[in-house]
């Protein structure tokens, strides 16, 4: 599972925030002063490939390794995570119960749903495979393999992939 | 959990970023310990006290609220 957890390398952080700073000035100098760079796109098209860049400037400062990355960064990195992650599903669920319940049809609760199932699901499923592919489980102090553990963890593990595929077929109806 | 890097650098006479550099980890890690505001893994606890040619438990402590 070593690979789940890799992350770019410090140079990527500062590279990302390059990419942020030139997005958060591509952007105010766009919204101040609107300027056409495709001709086919129209003024919103132009402002979502600013933020684009401020977000991908973003996400490549947050998955980049820091200068030192010992144990305690780990530490609070896994700590962030959990905690956005619970913060922004969480508030996205209660925002999403406002829009049901107060029937506001202007906004699409729909989109609003998904961006967390998807999160969610990709968590869920990184972290299940994490639990039960790690190569260190044991079994009366005796380390087993991955497929003996596999063999050993028949029914949690078909459980799991059935409530995997149904997210997922879920999700390609609704897109459909 | 309670520790005595603090004297051990001292006694060695050595900052807390040759230390971090000893053992391979960042100056600010060495300071969150030293204050104990952060409990290093074994293998830390085990390069320090190398370093420091000690016992773990000689630097290490346990209090009765870990």
């Amino acid at each position: 599972m070593k690979g789940f957890n890799s992350l770019a390398s410090y140079k990527n952080k500062i590279a990302g925030l390059v990419i942020l700073s030139i997005g958060l000035l591509v952007t105010i100098v766009e919204k101040l002063h609107p300027f056409t760079v495709v001709a086919k796109w129209n003024a919103d098209t132009h402002l979502a490939a600013c933020i684009w860049i401020i977000v991908f400037g973003m996400y490549m400062t947050a998955f980049s390794r820091e200068k030192f990355e010992d144990e305690r960064v780990k530490k609070i990195r896994a700590r962030a995570l959990q905690t956005t992650m619970m913060l922004l599903t969480g508030t996205t669920l209660a925002f999403s119960l406002t829009v049901i319940t107060q029937n506001l049809g202007d906004l699409d609760v729909m989109i609003l749903l998904m961006m967390p199932a998807i999160y969610l699901a990709i968590y869920l499923a990184m972290f299940h495979i994490g639990l039960y592919f790690d190569e260190m489980w044991d079994y009366d102090e005796k380390p087993v393999g991955i497929i003996e553990n596999f063999k050993k963890n028949k029914k949690s593990i078909i459980i799991f992939q059935l409530l995997s595929l149904a997210i997922v077929f879920i999700i390609y109806l609704l897109l459909s | 959990m309670k520790n005595t890097i603090k004297v051990e650098r001292a006694k060695l006479n050595i900052s807390q970023t040759e230390l971090a550099e000893q053992v391979k980890v960042s100056k600010q890690t060495i300071h969150s310990i030293e204050t104990a505001r952060f409990v290093p893994s074994t293998a830390l606890a085990l390069k320090i006290a190398r370093f420091f040619k000690v016992r773990v438990e000689d630097i290490f402590e346990l209090e009765d609220t870990d």
